[in-house]
């Protein structure tokens, strides 16, 4: 356990002494900082409009709806995009540079490896999704947004980061060049996202199996304030999946020796 | 480890078994997890959360039920019905819901007679229920419909003038029908002058605005039902016309007053002085207790009623008064302009609804039938005012009305200033801190 903590650590401290993490915090900050801005003047103004026009019909235009969760929906497309690009390096490029083969004899056992990168790539993304989560904080000392639908929609934010960072650690394994790790990713993730359009369009039996297996579904549940096992039990074991995924790869790598 | 081609194939095949054996074991946890959900709603006004009266209704079935949804490729309407089925899914598995393409599946959407895409057919012990507006309240009174089983007939007295059942002209009744069929209810037409009688398993008659007298055969044989006890009728009479069942209500305390209701308030809502606004309801009737919106009718004539005489006699309750400001115009109305006249004009507020009540015996009255048609039902409370007459004449008042959660999630004031301190403070402050603590750790590192 402790072995695994250290390497998250490590791989921690190495992601923030690099100027990438950084400037992708940035970046991310700042498209996000920008949305939200245009989702509180939206706001704002329909706010007016409404009393205007619609009085005392229950109690007002629902401000948490209208802005947090365009916003939280909106940040996972930005997240879908990122993380591949944080996830990659992180076992492909021990190999690529070399240090693979002291890590890979090592006591560590493969499993353990996998845990330490993933726990130090959750790290990264619990304080990317803490940045995010500044913003609509922010509502909490002007106005009345819903608390419960605000903290479910950060857990499903985050809960989703953590999904596609283990999606990222399984695409990382799988090959030794970061850059066909990151395509790998997003091609799952983009996968994982569109799966459900299919599901959509009524199909019964594999339809539903389409729609259960659609990313998106699950978090917009959260996003509502619908704290559900099923959606919980999902980015469980796709994460899961995907460590086990990686697991299985690094052993089958250093029983062949490679 | 030495390796060899037969040690290198065997621990690719048990790679791979393993990897299986993890698939299988994933599909299993996630179908696991997915059939048998567990669901809290965070939110503070509890809007996704089942009303007590719903998670009653759908618990009931314990056999199973399925719900099916006629529903073309919509995507936000699927996903609006889905979202609703899905938390009754919650509280009872074994509902099982499917969604159907009528146009692609014709045949059976003709079997069950569905008329309106986004109808839901829902089926339980081989008996099943229709609705066509997807709401919790309308599934919870179908699932409770479902329960007891029972189709109630609406008879719509046909022969003198009234509104035709079907048709898309403005005084046709044909949205009013379809509202009716939605919530279960049989629609019928009878014709008096070729029945016998009433049929048995009527459970209401209704009497739409006949433009000619009823003929004395008819109305004998529905007086004779009618005062067997059970009867239960709607009668709606427009100003300037003869029922022909004056004398019958007459024996029931009710007269009406000939004239038409002129209403200035309505000036102000875009619509003419002949459409009085209902603004008088009774606050304990069930028909009127829970409604919100005003009703709005067309052309109306104002009903007297006589207070009960005898102390164990029937309840007699006047719900609807309206035009507070106004009049009831005996003069002609023809000529476009109305004054009031104190000789000859009652002062308003004048009744206009009025229901009579003796153990299973209901009447309803009211002194106007194009309230109800397709050019006026979607006005403000019509709708409403229509189907809790009928919902109570056919003793369905027991039907669950859930109230719109109260949203407490709203309002936001941020002065104009601070806004646009925090938008740059966050748009451009922050990014730039975190870009250039990232330049300064990267060059002191560089310079190492």
């Amino acid at each position: 356990m402790k072995a695994i903590w250290t390497m998250a650590v490590r791989e921690w401290r190495s992601m923030f002494l690099s100027p990438l993490a950084w400037t992708l915090l940035g970046v991310l900050f700042a498209i996000c900082a920008y949305m939200f801005g245009s989702l509180v003047q939206q706001y704002l103004l329909r706010q007016l409009q409404y009393q205007a026009y619609g009085q005392g019909m229950g109690g007002g235009l629902p401000l948490t709806e209208w802005t947090v969760t365009p916003l939280l929906g909106n940040t996972a497309v930005l997240l879908l995009l990122i993380i591949p690009l944080i996830s990659m390096r992180l076992i492909a490029d021990e190999k690529r540079r070399g240090t693979w083969p002291a890590l890979a004899s090592s006591p560590l056992s493969p499993l353990q490896i996998v845990l330490g990168k993933y726990l130090g790539l959750l790290l990264f993304l619990g304080v990317t999704v803490l940045l995010i989560g500044l913003l609509p904080a922010m509502l909490f000392l002007y106005g009345h947004p819903d608390p419960g639908q605000f903290f479910s929609g950060m857990i499903g934010l985050f809960l989703l980061a953590a999904t596609f960072g283990a999606i990222g650690v399984a695409a990382s394994s799988a090959t030794d060049n970061p850059v066909v790790a990151a395509v790998l990713t997003f091609g799952a993730l983009l996968l994982l996202w569109i799966v459900g359009w299919l599901g959509d369009s009524g199909a019964e039996g594999a339809g539903r199996i389409l729609g259960y297996a659609s990313l998106i579904d699950h978090y917009e549940k959260l996003l509502q304030g619908i704290v559900s096992t099923a959606d919980l039990a999902y980015f469980i074991i796709v994460s899961v999946a995907g460590l086990t995924f990686a697991r299985q790869r690094l052993l089958a790598q250093r029983v062949e020796g490679f | 480890m030495r390796m060899n081609r037969s040690t290198r194939l065997n621990l690719r095949t048990q790679n791979l078994l393993t990897g299986l054996l993890l698939a299988l074991l994933f599909i299993v946890a996630a179908y696991a997890t997915n059939r048998y959900p567990r669901q809290w709603d965070w939110t503070n006004s509890g809007r996704h959360t089942l009303a007590e009266q719903s998670v009653k209704a759908v618990q009931a079935f314990d056999k199973g039920l399925s719900a099916t949804v006629f529903l073309q490729e919509d995507k936000d309407r699927r996903r609006e019905i889905s979202e609703l089925l899905e938390k009754y899914r919650v509280i009872n598995p074994k509902l099982t819901i499917q969604f159907i393409n009528p146009d692609s599946n014709p045949a059976l959407a003709r079997q069950e007679s569905i008329a309106t895409y986004g109808t839901v057919l829902l089926r339980a012990n081989n008996k099943s229920e229709k609705i066509t507006e997807t709401t919790e309240e309308s599934v919870t009174n179908a699932l409770i419909r479902l329960q007891k089983g029972t189709v109630k007939i609406l008879r719509f007295l046909t022969g003198h003038g009234e509104h035709p059942l079907s048709g898309e002209e403005r005084a046709s009744y044909q949205v009013v029908a379809q509202l009716l069929r939605g919530e279960g209810y049989q629609v019928q037409e009878l014709n008096l002058a070729s029945e016998e009688a009433v049929p048995a398993d009527t459970t209401v008659v209704v009497v739409a605005g006949p433009a000619k007298s009823l003929l004395p055969m008819e109305v004998e044989r529905l007086e004779k039902w009618l005062q067997a006890g059970k009867g239960r009728a709607l009668i709606m009479r427009d100003p300037r016309t003869q029922s022909g069942l004056e004398k019958f209500l007459l024996t029931q305390g009710i007269s009406f007053q000939e004239g038409v209701v002129i209403d200035p308030v309505s000036r102000l809502f875009g619509a003419g002085p002949t459409t009085p606004i209902i603004s008088q309801y009774d606050p304990s009737h069930p028909i009127t207790k829970d409604l919100k919106m005003p009703a709005v009718l067309a052309e109306a004539c104002g009903i007297n009623m006589e207070p009960t005489s005898a102390p164990n006699g029937p309840t007699r309750t006047r719900i609807l008064a309206g035009a507070d400001r106004g009049w009831l115009e005996a003069g002609d109305i023809s000529s476009g302009t109305v004054e009031f006249n104190p000789d000859k004009d009652l002062k308003g507020p004048i009744w206009m609804g009025v229901t009579v009540q003796e153990k299973d015996f209901r009447l309803a009255v009211t002194g106007d039938s194009d309230f109800a048609s397709n050019a006026y039902i979607q006005y403000s409370g019509n709708d409403t005012l229509f189907l809790n007459t009928v919902r109570w004449l056919a003793e369905d008042e027991s039907f669950i009305a859930i109230k719109p959660k109260k949203n407490m999630d709203a309002g936001l004031s941020i002065p104009g200033r601070t806004a646009q301190f925090l938008f740059l403070g966050a748009l451009l402050g922050i990014p730039l801190i975190l870009v250039g603590t990232g330049v300064v750790i990267w060059s002191k590192r560089r310079r190492k």
